[in-house]
């Protein structure tokens, strides 16, 4: 009874309902999304979307029908998203760093960044085009490489560390020429990548199959 | 002047339709869709054209966005025009045209600069490239979607719903993967190589969550049993309402990151 309850298309499409009328109410606030009245939602869809995607892959495997497991992948996906999710809101952690050239920084993982050089580019226009940091990196005192540049969109990758251009700070008067280097550890990376993956996945092989359906 | 020109064949392409609507033979027009599918090809040329001046996809502002939406739009109807598979009314191309028209128009007015400037930084990606193409590339289908619930709930005929009901659901069939595959995973792995972070809850990204939800909720009703099409069809309107909010709305009303395009 609670099964069939819980595993009900209609709890989920419910679900979605009072999610979304949430996020209505929660756009225009800061913090809202890791309160309780938020993920006590979530959570319950979750345990749905869980339980639903159970239950079709069981009667799959019962009734031995090998069609449409594309909507399986994408709920998959989506389940792991949510676990990489919660992995990343407990177990991320962020610090920034301004550096001007020659200047030092341990990096966790027994590295050491040094900037080199920070140029910042621009359009004829003067409008930015680039801001590019150009480090080296040692490991346990000795180097590892020199003159890697870390761009935004291009961030450096050391161990489980990503170290990404974020920022600048320019005082032409004072000569301070210093770059904004943003660091992140994220345990929820990968499982996240992961989901993402699989929902791409799922919605490329639901697709695949409905349109070899002739009853659409 | 491509984007006028193209704006003057949309606008002939929509007077050309009411004409024929109003005749009621209830057979869509044998013109409108070469001068819809004459304003698509020019609207992407100016993609191109800007794209070529900038030595990027041209993607990276609300006139480019506009552009290349309204051409998009007006691209799928004319495919939705020539195909014999599904049966689509003169007052479905008609509504959509105009809402192609609208997006033109939006792009002549002041809130959408037409300077042309390289990307800044935050924009050189090809991940913002596939993120921005495929969200208006699916958002497309969800017009013809929209507008199709809209006839739905304006015709009383069982003929008529059944086969606006089906248009509904086969343009957002096609639809939803494209803007799930634009609007949140290529988003959400720009967002990580540029910001650090797959996702920040920023009212960009939540308006776009809310938009996705609310067509995954309609995708779910029909799998709910009894037929529920006048549920559908206003739930088709709402999710049309929240998207056009994420891509304006947010922008103007709730300021963020996000400020692009």
């Amino acid at each position: 009874m609670v099964y069939d309850f819980l595993r009900s298309i209609k709890l989920a499409v419910v679900l979605i309902l009072v999610i979304i009328v949430l996020a209505l109410f929660g756009s225009t606030m800061e913090n809202f999304f890791s309160t309780p009245l938020f993920l006590f939602p979530v959570g319950f869809f979750f345990l749905n979307l869980s339980v639903c995607t159970f239950h079709r892959i069981r009667s799959r495997i019962k009734s031995g029908a090998k069609k449409r497991f594309g909507p399986d992948i994408l709920h998959i996906g989506l389940l792991v998203m949510i676990i990489g999710g919660v992995i990343s809101a407990t177990g991320r952690q962020e610090g920034g760093a301004w550096l001007s050239a020659g200047d030092r920084i341990d990096v966790p993982g027994d590295y050491t960044l040094i900037l080199e050089d920070f140029r910042f580019l621009k359009y004829e226009n003067g409008s930015p085009r680039d801001w590019i940091s150009t480090v080296t990196v040692e490991k346990e005192g000795k180097i590892l490489f020199e003159h890697r540049d870390i761009e935004v969109n291009k961030p450096l990758k050391l161990g489980n560390v990503k170290i990404y251009q974020a920022s600048y700070y320019i005082e032409e008067e004072n000569s301070i020429n210093a770059s904004g280097l943003h660091m992140v550890i994220d345990p929820g990376y990968y499982p996240i990548l992961a989901g993402l993956l699989l929902l791409a996945l799922g919605l490329f092989i639901t697709y695949i199959q409905k349109t070899g359906d002739d009853r659409i | 002047m491509m984007p006028t020109i193209a704006f003057a064949l949309l606008g002939a392409a929509a007077v050309i339709q009411i004409i024929f609507l109003l005749g009621k033979s209830g057979k869509p027009d044998p013109l409108s869709h070469y001068a819809l599918l004459g304003g698509a090809l020019l609207l992407l040329a100016t993609t191109v054209q800007r794209s070529v001046m900038i030595d990027f996809v041209a993607v990276t502002n609300t006139f480019e966005s506009l552009v290349f939406f309204s051409g998009v739009v007006s691209l799928v109807l004319f495919f939705y025009r020539i195909q014999k598979k599904w049966k689509v009314y003169p007052f479905v191309l008609f509504g959509s045209t105009i809402v192609a028209l609208i997006l033109l128009a939006v792009a002549s007015s002041p809130i959408a600069p037409k300077d042309i400037q390289p990307p800044i930084p935050a924009l050189q990606s090809w991940w913002l490239v596939l993120h921005v193409t495929f969200a208006f590339i699916g958002e497309s289908f969800f017009t013809v979607a929209f507008i199709s619930a809209v006839y739905y709930l304006a015709v009383k005929d069982e003929e008529k719903r059944k086969n606006a009901d089906r248009l509904i659901y086969t343009a957002t069939a096609i639809g939803f993967p494209i803007y799930t595959a634009g609007a949140l995973i290529f988003g959400a792995i720009w967002a990580e190589a540029a910001w650090g972070a797959f996702w920040s809850w920023d009212p960009k990204e939540v308006w776009a969550l809310i938009t996705w939800l609310t067509y995954t909720a309609y995708l779910h009703l029909r799998l709910t049993g009894r037929s529920r099409g006048t549920a559908s069809a206003v739930l088709q309107i709402v999710a049309f309402a929240f998207t056009i909010f994420t891509f304006f709305g947010v922008n103007f009303l709730l300021p963020g990151l996000h400020s692009y395009g």
